[in-house]
C-alpha cells in the first residue's frame, strides 16, 4: 500500500475511531472489517469495489475510504498542489505595522500573517485604538510598501467608534501624501500619486467588515463563516476580534463548557489566520488575580489553558504615565518592550523615543 | 429574539431533515449547534462528515451578523449633547448612541446633575436642539427631581421652558422607574424593548448602577455580581445598537483597602501608585464594558471634569462648578494632572 511517511501506524486504527456515520459504520461490521486498513485493502482505492463488498451506496463507499485515510486525497492528486496555493506561498509572508516604530521592530514588522496576535491590557490602555490603528494600516497601498488589503473587524464589545477609525484613516492618507511628495525618484512618485487617488479616507474605511456579534453563538457564527466571507473578498489581510473575553467572561456558568468552547473558537482563528493567509489579532481583557501574600495583580483574562492559544501576545500597560508595549509570548521573538504613544493621528511612537535595550 | 435561541427549524436555508433528527435527539437550537464539533453533529444524525460540516455552516450563515462596513457605520453614528459646549467638543458630541458612557464621582461631585441636563438635552424639542426623544431615568438612589429637571432645562434652553406647559410636556417624556436590585433591573432591561418603541427612547440613564450592584452583593458574592453587571451591560448595548439610543450609567466611587494593583509583565517590585486612596468602583470587569469614562473630581478648592477612557476623545481635564444650569465648565486645566489621575482610575483596583 501506499503511503506518505508518517502517517503508517494509522492504518491500525479501529473503525470505531474514524469519523464515520454510524450506519456506515456498522454496515462496515456486517462485512468483517475492523480497522483502517481493512477499508483500504477490500477497497483497493476504488469506492465502487468497497461498496460491493460491504453492501454500501456508492457514496458512502467513498466516504469511508476518505475517513479511513483520514481525509488524505488518493492517490491520483497525491502531492499535488494548486496554483493557488503556490501564488500565495510566493507572496510568503507579511506584517501588518502598527504605525509605531518601536513596537513594530519589537514584533518583527507588526502583527504577522498566519499568526495570532493577542493585545491585553487595563481599559483606557489603547487595546481597541490599536486594533483599529492595525486595520487602517492594512490598506496602506502597495507602492507605498503597505499591503493594500482590508480587514475584517468582529466586535463583541461595540467599541469600535468609526469617527477614531476616520481620524486615523486621515492621518494615513496626510502621511502619504506627504511620503509622495518627499519621494526622488520619478517613476515611484508617479506610482504613488496613483495609489494616493485610490486610498481616500472614505475608501479605507469602506475596506474594514464590520461584525458586530451581541452574544457567543453569533461570535462562533461570524467566526465559522469567515472562511468563507475572505475567500470572497481576497483582499482581507487582516482579521481583528476585538475582544474574545467579553462574552466569554459572563455568558458562561458552566466553565468546562467554556474551555471547549474556546478551545474550539481557537482552533477556528488559526484555521482561519494558516489558511487564508491573514494575520489574526485577538483583544484580551485582564482580570485580578489574588496573590498569596494578599495583593493581586492584573493578569490577562481566560485562563491559563487560553494562553497557548495565541502565537504571540503582547501586554499594553502604563508605566510612569506612558504607555509601553511588552512582548511577553513568541515563538520567534525575544521577549521586548517598546513605549508607544496614542495620538490625535493613531498609534506612534513617542515622541524623541530611542528603542529601549530588551 | 437572540441568535442563541432561535430554533433550527426557523432558520432559513437550512438542511431541514438533519435539522429534524437533530432536534430529535435533544440539539434544538442553534446555540447547540453551534456549540458541538461536526464529530458530533456526525454521531447524533449519522450522516456523513462532509454534510455534518455543510450543516454547520449552513447554521453559522443563518445566524451570524452582516456585516458592514466602517463607512456605514461612520453615517450612521449619532450623539446625544450634554449641552456643555467644551465637553461635548470633546466628547465628540456628546453622549455616544450606541455605546455606554459612565460618570463616576465622589458623593455631591454632581453626576445627577450631569444625568438630568443629558435627560433635559435628550427630551427636549429638536426646534431648540434637543433629540426629541423619551428617556427611561432608572433611579435607584431615589435622587430624581423634577422641579431641577425643569430648571436645568430651562437654563440649557433659554426661551424653551418658560411656560409650564412646555415644561410639562418635557417631564411627561422621561419614565422614571427605581428597581430594588440589579435582578429587577436586568429583567426590566430585558423587556426594554417595548418601552423604546412606545416612547421614542434615545436615552437610557441608570443612576446608579454601584448602587444596585452593591445593595445586592455583598463583598463575598463577587462573582455573582460581576456575572450580573456583564448581564446588564451586555443588555444596554444591544438595545443601544439596535434602537440607535445612548446610555449614562452613574457608578461611584470606592477607597482602596491595601490593594496594590502590578502588572503581570511589571515583574514583582513595582506597585502602583497608592497616592490617591479613591478609585472607580465595580472593578475592572465593568470598567471594560464601558466605551466613555467621565470622572468629577472634587479637589479641595477645585472641582474637575476628567475624560478619563474615550474610544475618540484624548484624555482632557476641564474645571467645573454646580449651578443652575447643572454643571458648568469654566476652563480646561493642565493636562500632566489628568494623566496621574487616569492611571488611578485604570491601574487601581477597587474592592
Amino acid at each position: 500500500m501506499d503511503h506518505a511517511p508518517g502517517d503508517w501506524f494509522q492504518d491500525s486504527y479501529a473503525l470505531t475511531s474514524l469519523a464515520l456515520a454510524p450506519s456506515t459504520r456498522s454496515k462496515l461490521q456486517r462485512a468483517g472489517v475492523h480497522s483502517a486498513r481493512d477499508v483500504l485493502r477490500i477497497s483497493g482505492n476504488s469506492p465502487s469495489t468497497l461498496a460491493r463488498e460491504c453492501a454500501l451506496t456508492l457514496d458512502e463507499a467513498n466516504d469511508a475510504l476518505k475517513a479511513a485515510r483520514f481525509n488524505g486525497e488518493g492517490i491520483a492528486l497525491r502531492g499535488a498542489r494548486s496554483a493557488a496555493e503556490l501564488l500565495r506561498e510566493e507572496r510568503a509572508r507579511w506584517s501588518v505595522f502598527t504605525f509605531c516604530e518601536a513596537l513594530d521592530d519589537a514584533l518583527g514588522g507588526g502583527a504577522a500573517s498566519g499568526e495570532i496576535t493577542e493585545l491585553c491590557g487595563c481599559p483606557g490602555i489603547g487595546k481597541t485604538q490599536m486594533a483599529m490603528q492595525l486595520s487602517v494600516s492594512a490598506q496602506t497601498p502597495r507602492a507605498f510598501g503597505g499591503l493594500g488589503g482590508e480587514a475584517v473587524y468582529v466586535d463583541t464589545e461595540g467599541s469600535f467608534t468609526a469617527e477614531r477609525a476616520m481620524d486615523m484613516a486621515e492621518a494615513l492618507a496626510e502621511h502619504l501624501g506627504r511620503c509622495a511628495k518627499r519621494c526622488e525618484d520619478e517613476d515611484a512618485r508617479r506610482e504613488m500619486e496613483a495609489a494616493l487617488e485610490t486610498c481616500a479616507p472614505e475608501a479605507m474605511l469602506r475596506g474594514i467588515h464590520l461584525f458586530r456579534c451581541h452574544e457567543v453563538t453569533e461570535l462562533l457564527a461570524a467566526l465559522e463563516t469567515l472562511g468563507e466571507f475572505i475567500a470572497e473578498r481576497p483582499k482581507v489581510r487582516l482579521v481583528v476580534i476585538d475582544s474574545v473575553a467579553f462574552h466569554f467572561r459572563q455568558d458562561f456558568q458552566d466553565m468546562a463548557l467554556r474551555t471547549t468552547i474556546l478551545s474550539k473558537m481557537t482552533n477556528r482563528l488559526m484555521s482561519i489566520a494558516t489558511t487564508q493567509q491573514v494575520a489574526v489579532v485577538t483583544v484580551n481583557q485582564v482580570t485580578v488575580k489574588p496573590q498569596r501574600d494578599g495583593s493581586a495583580r492584573l493578569v490577562p483574562a481566560l485562563g491559563e489553558s487560553y494562553a497557548h492559544a495565541c502565537t504571540t501576545r503582547v501586554i499594553l500597560s502604563w508605566e510612569n504615565d506612558e504607555r509601553v508595549a511588552f512582548v511577553t509570548k513568541s515563538p520567534r521573538l525575544p521577549q521586548a518592550r517598546a513605549r508607544y504613544a496614542v495620538t490625535a493621528g493613531g498609534i506612534r511612537d513617542v515622541r524623541g523615543s530611542k528603542r529601549a535595550a530588551p | 429574539m437572540s441568535a442563541s435561541r432561535r430554533t433550527l427549524d426557523r432558520l432559513p436555508a437550512v438542511d431541514q431533515t438533519l435539522a429534524a433528527k437533530l432536534e430529535s435527539r435533544g440539539c434544538r437550537t442553534a446555540e447547540d449547534a453551534l456549540y458541538r464539533a461536526p464529530l458530533d453533529v456526525v454521531e447524533l444524525a449519522d450522516v456523513s462528515m462532509h454534510r455534518a460540516r455543510q450543516f454547520i455552516i449552513s447554521v453559522a450563515k443563518a445566524v451570524a451578523p452582516t456585516p458592514t462596513t466602517a463607512l456605514d457605520a461612520l453615517r450612521r453614528s449619532q450623539y446625544v449633547p450634554l449641552v456643555i459646549e467644551d465637553v461635548d467638543k470633546a466628547l465628540g458630541g456628546g453622549l455616544r448612541v450606541g455605546a455606554v458612557t459612565e460618570v463616576v464621582g465622589a458623593a455631591g461631585a454632581g453626576k445627577t446633575q450631569l444625568c438630568l441636563a443629558a435627560c433635559a438635552s435628550a427630551a427636549a424639542p429638536a426646534r431648540v436642539g434637543g433629540r426629541d426623544g423619551g428617556v427611561i431615568y432608572v433611579d435607584a438612589e431615589r435622587k430624581f427631581s423634577g422641579a431641577r429637571l425643569a430648571e436645568i432645562a430651562r437654563e440649557k434652553f433659554p426661551g424653551a421652558f418658560e411656560d409650564e406647559e412646555s415644561v410639562h410636556a418635557l417631564a411627561r417624556r422621561v419614565h422614571v422607574v427605581t428597581p430594588t436590585s440589579l435582578t429587577d433591573l436586568n429583567k426590566r432591561l430585558d423587556a426594554l424593548e417595548e418601552a423604546i418603541i412606545d416612547h421614542k427612547v434615545r436615552l437610557v440613564i441608570i443612576d446608579s448602577i454601584a448602587h444596585l450592584a452593591r445593595a445586592e452583593f455583598g463583598r463575598e458574592k463577587v462573582v455573582q455580581r460581576q456575572s450580573a453587571l456583564g448581564a446588564v451591560a451586555s443588555t444596554l448595548k444591544r438595545h443601544a445598537e439596535k434602537h440607535a439610543l445612548a446610555v449614562l450609567a452613574v457608578n461611584q466611587v470606592t477607597t482602596k483597602i491595601g490593594t496594590f494593583a502590578r502588572h503581570a509583565s511589571d515583574g514583582g517590585d513595582d506597585v502602583a501608585d497608592e497616592s490617591s486612596g479613591i478609585t472607580a468602583a465595580l472593578g475592572t470587569k465593568w470598567a471594560h464594558c464601558v466605551n466613555t469614562r467621565i470622572a468629577l473630581e472634587v479637589l479641595e478648592d477645585r472641582r474637575a471634569l476628567k475624560i478619563v477612557k474615550s474610544p475618540l476623545a484624548p484624555l482632557t481635564s476641564f474645571e467645573y462648578r454646580v449651578d443652575a444650569s447643572g454643571i458648568r465648565v469654566s476652563g480646561k486645566s493642565d493636562a500632566k494632572d489628568v494623566r496621574a489621575s487616569e492611571a488611578n482610575v485604570h491601574s487601581t483596583i477597587g474592592k
